[in-house]
């Protein structure tokens, strides 16, 4: 038998071998993906790596409401459903299950207006060529979808002349204006162009957040499968141009770097949160709207790409990402 | 003492789990699935917005939609005509059809072909809407 063993050794170092190299590769890779870039090449210290401790959520903030001198000497210078309206909005029953573009079945959507919280929150995002949505998640940062900051892959670029619009509603710009300090994004965007990546920050030189306030955001390994979707961005079919909209569905699938659902969305509605709103006395993200996937496609490719709406979800690795953006400098 | 039958079901579940580890890893390796994406921005559409009398016409919106199937990946950005009426999306090669729409125009739609390698121009010229 000791000869028998003798005889396999070889088989198992084989193996073993083949199923480290297999492996091994793969790993680093995901943490590449995850690895942050800026548009002013600076280096971030710890993030995105798993073996960072993080906190699974992170609590929202209504803000004050109130332009201090900070906000206004950064600036060039409705109504909105309460929390407890959003909370009571029913999924969209679609008509159909393919529709026309991003818009699924019969249009869901509904007008918002960016004066109070957190609509305010939410804030277009311009740049050289077209807009995305943005919203605050900390007092001077702003999350989006990468390819709102960068075109994508190693052959892409960086977005030029970036603003950040709070609360806009068709030519009101109730907070001003913003201009972008930094971009922020992961390799696994700026150099692979890989869209479960596709995620990207921007930050700001003055604290507008303190007065418009910002969602907060959590992740979670279970499946997200049936938790409200609520998403509210700047689509560019709808009239009055550049106003804000809302849509609301549940969370039809879940995959490792994905969530998949069918709010109706549309061009420029890319980087917009995807949120519910958690309930006061959570142990995290407690009390307000919590983000834990940001919007960037519509349909394409197979299913689940092909018949649902679909964005970035938010992974530990993405979290600690975000929070260590949100604490540089 | 092992017998061959044990060995069997040790050989075999010792390539199930390499089997599935590393098509568990195969799974997390980027996938090229990324569109316009990362090809630089030699590919895709650009031109000029203008109204019948050749003014260019600002903050139109331009939208693409593929007709391949399957489609490729298109992120939902908004692009918009700029104040001399130029615009641009990078697209990967296909064909789509592509929307301009502003207020106050009519909107125009016309099918494109986009070779790789190539930028593709196509150029609009818009009709006032009559109220």
């Amino acid at each position: 038998m000791i000869a028998n063993r003798n005889k396999w050794s070889p088989v198992f170092g084989v193996l073993f071998s083949l199923t480290l190299i297999a492996y091994l590769p793969s790993a680093k890779a995901i943490d590449d993906n995850h690895a942050p870039v800026a548009s002013d090449g600076s280096v971030l210290q710890g993030s995105g790596k798993k073996s960072l401790a993080a906190s699974q959520g992170v609590n929202g903030y209504a803000g004050t409401g109130i332009m201090t001198r900070d906000v206004v000497g950064g600036s060039q210078l409705g109504v909105i459903p309460t929390r407890e309206e959003i909370k009571s909005l029913q999924p969209a029953v679609n008509g159909k299950e393919t529709g026309i573009e991003s818009v699924l079945g019969a249009d869901t959507r509904f007008r918002t207006y960016g004066n109070t919280y957190p609509a305010r929150a939410v804030a277009l995002i311009t740049f050289d060529g077209g807009f995305c949505t943005g919203t605050f998640y900390g007092s001077n940062v702003v999350l989006t979808a990468g390819h709102c900051v960068h075109s994508g892959g190693s052959g892409g670029s960086w977005k030029t002349n970036v603003r950040v619009w709070p609360g806009y509603n068709a030519g009101s710009a109730p907070y001003g204006s913003f201009p972008a300090r930094t971009l922020h994004s992961v390799t696994g965007w700026t150099v692979s162009g890989d869209e479960r990546f596709d995620y990207g920050v921007i930050k700001l030189s003055t604290n507008a957040g303190n007065t418009v306030g910002w969602f907060g955001h959590f992740w979670q390994t279970a499946s997200l499968t049936g938790l409200p979707s609520v998403i509210a961005g700047y689509p560019g079919d709808k009239s009055p141009s550049q106003s804000q909209w809302m849509s609301v569905d549940i969370v039809r699938d879940t995959q490792e770097r994905q969530v998949f659902y069918k709010n109706d969305t549309a061009g420029g509605m890319s980087g917009s949160a995807v949120w519910h709103d958690r309930p006061a006395g959570s142990s995290f993200c407690a009390d307000g709207p919590c983000i834990y996937a940001i919007h960037a496609y519509g349909l394409h490719g197979s299913a689940p790409h092909s018949d649902h709406n679909h964005g970035t979800r938010i992974t530990q690795a993405v979290s600690n990402n975000l929070i260590a953006w949100r604490d540089a400098p | 003492m092992i017998s061959n039958n044990e060995w069997t079901t040790f050989i075999s579940a010792i390539l199930l789990l390499a089997t599935s580890v590393c098509s568990y890893a195969n799974q997390d390796i980027p996938v090229t699935d990324r569109g316009h994406l990362g090809q630089g921005d030699k590919e895709g559409v650009s031109g000029r917005i203008t109204d019948r009398q050749g003014h260019p016409v600002a903050g139109v919106f331009v939208h693409p939609r593929s007709l391949d199937k399957p489609a490729p990946a298109i992120p939902e950005i908004a692009i918009v005509s700029d104040a001399n009426g130029h615009y641009a999306w990078r697209l990967p090669p296909g064909k789509y059809e592509l929307s301009a729409s502003a207020i106050g125009y009519h909107g125009m739609v016309k099918i494109i072909t986009i070779k790789a390698g190539q930028m593709t121009t196509e150029d609009f010229i818009l009709e006032r809407a009559l109220h």
